[in-house]
């Protein structure tokens, strides 16, 4: 691993060392619950064994099965697998408790960095655009659209940015 | 399933690292490198310092994300930013 350099910054500042591997800096204590919730919502995007999330929060095997079945039991996290021996769990992007908590984890940073990660993640969250939606062109020559919603009603804007709702369908 | 792109499988790493504050200690991050696939020194080692640097708390080495802006672009860039719908449908038709 590489050196450091003589005039980077040796330490850890002491407002991130504090929260240092407390889940959701510590909000709501540390269970083991919540260091698989923390685990599963730092990185939503990979699958895991039940030895795999063992391995990563460094909890005993009964801990983390207690910690998946109060993740499923809310919807946050799905068995894959059809193998009862073998299960494979991911988090369900659908869950609106995960978003809020991955919501939280950048407000956390951002109060004690002053970063502005929750204002860009809520930006990024909105800027998505549901596929099931007509997407019109509105007028030939701009890149301004129509996205007709089949239960909110139209918008328009510039393609791919932030909508302004302007009427009903 | 297809492998996955080794840029998106590092977006994914600064994703996990800062969803957890932005600092974790090097042992745990080996662990997440390991299991995304990532190779510790070829990750964490090919970053600036002024990015992502290696240092010291209570005696223990922590990767420290210095620069979240930086680091927020890469998770744009590879959409792991936060989860939404359209991520949903994908992964579970992909089965």
């Amino acid at each position: 691993m590489r050196n450091m350099s003589p005039q980077g910054i040796k330490e850890l500042p002491k407002s991130i060392e504090v929260v240092l591997d407390k889940p959701f800096d510590g909000l709501f204590g540390d269970t083991a619950e919540l260091r698989v919730l923390q685990e599963i919502v730092a990185d939503p995007y990979s699958n895991y064994t039940h030895r795999e999330l063992m391995d990563l929060t460094g909890l005993s095997d009964p801990s983390v099965r207690r910690g998946i079945r109060v993740l499923i039991d809310h919807g946050i996290i799905r068995n894959l697998s059809s193998a009862r021996r073998s299960p494979l769990y991911r988090a369900d992007l659908d869950s609106k408790k995960l978003t809020a908590l991955t919501f939280l984890s950048y407000a956390s940073l951002d109060e004690r960095t002053g970063s502005k990660s929750m204002d860009d993640a809520v930006r990024h969250y909105c800027d998505y655009i549901p596929l099931n939606m007509d997407v019109l062109p509105l007028a030939e020559g701009t890149n301004l659209v129509r996205y007709k919603f089949p239960s909110y009603g139209q918008v328009i804007s510039q393609a791919g940015r932030s909508c302004a709702f302007v009427g009903e369908a | 399933m297809a492998e996955e792109d080794v840029y998106r499988l590092r977006a994914k790493f600064l994703g996990w690292l800062k969803r957890n504050g932005g600092a974790k200690h090097l042992t745990t991050c080996e662990k997440k490198l390991r299991h995304l696939g990532l190779e510790v020194d070829s990750t964490i080692g090919l970053w600036k310092q002024d990015k992502v640097t290696i240092v010291f708390s209570r005696g223990d080495k922590v990767v420290w994300i210095k620069d979240i802006e930086w680091a927020y672009e890469w998770a744009k860039m590879y959409d792991v930013e936060i989860p939404h719908h359209a991520q949903s449908q994908h992964v579970f038709t992909k089965k």
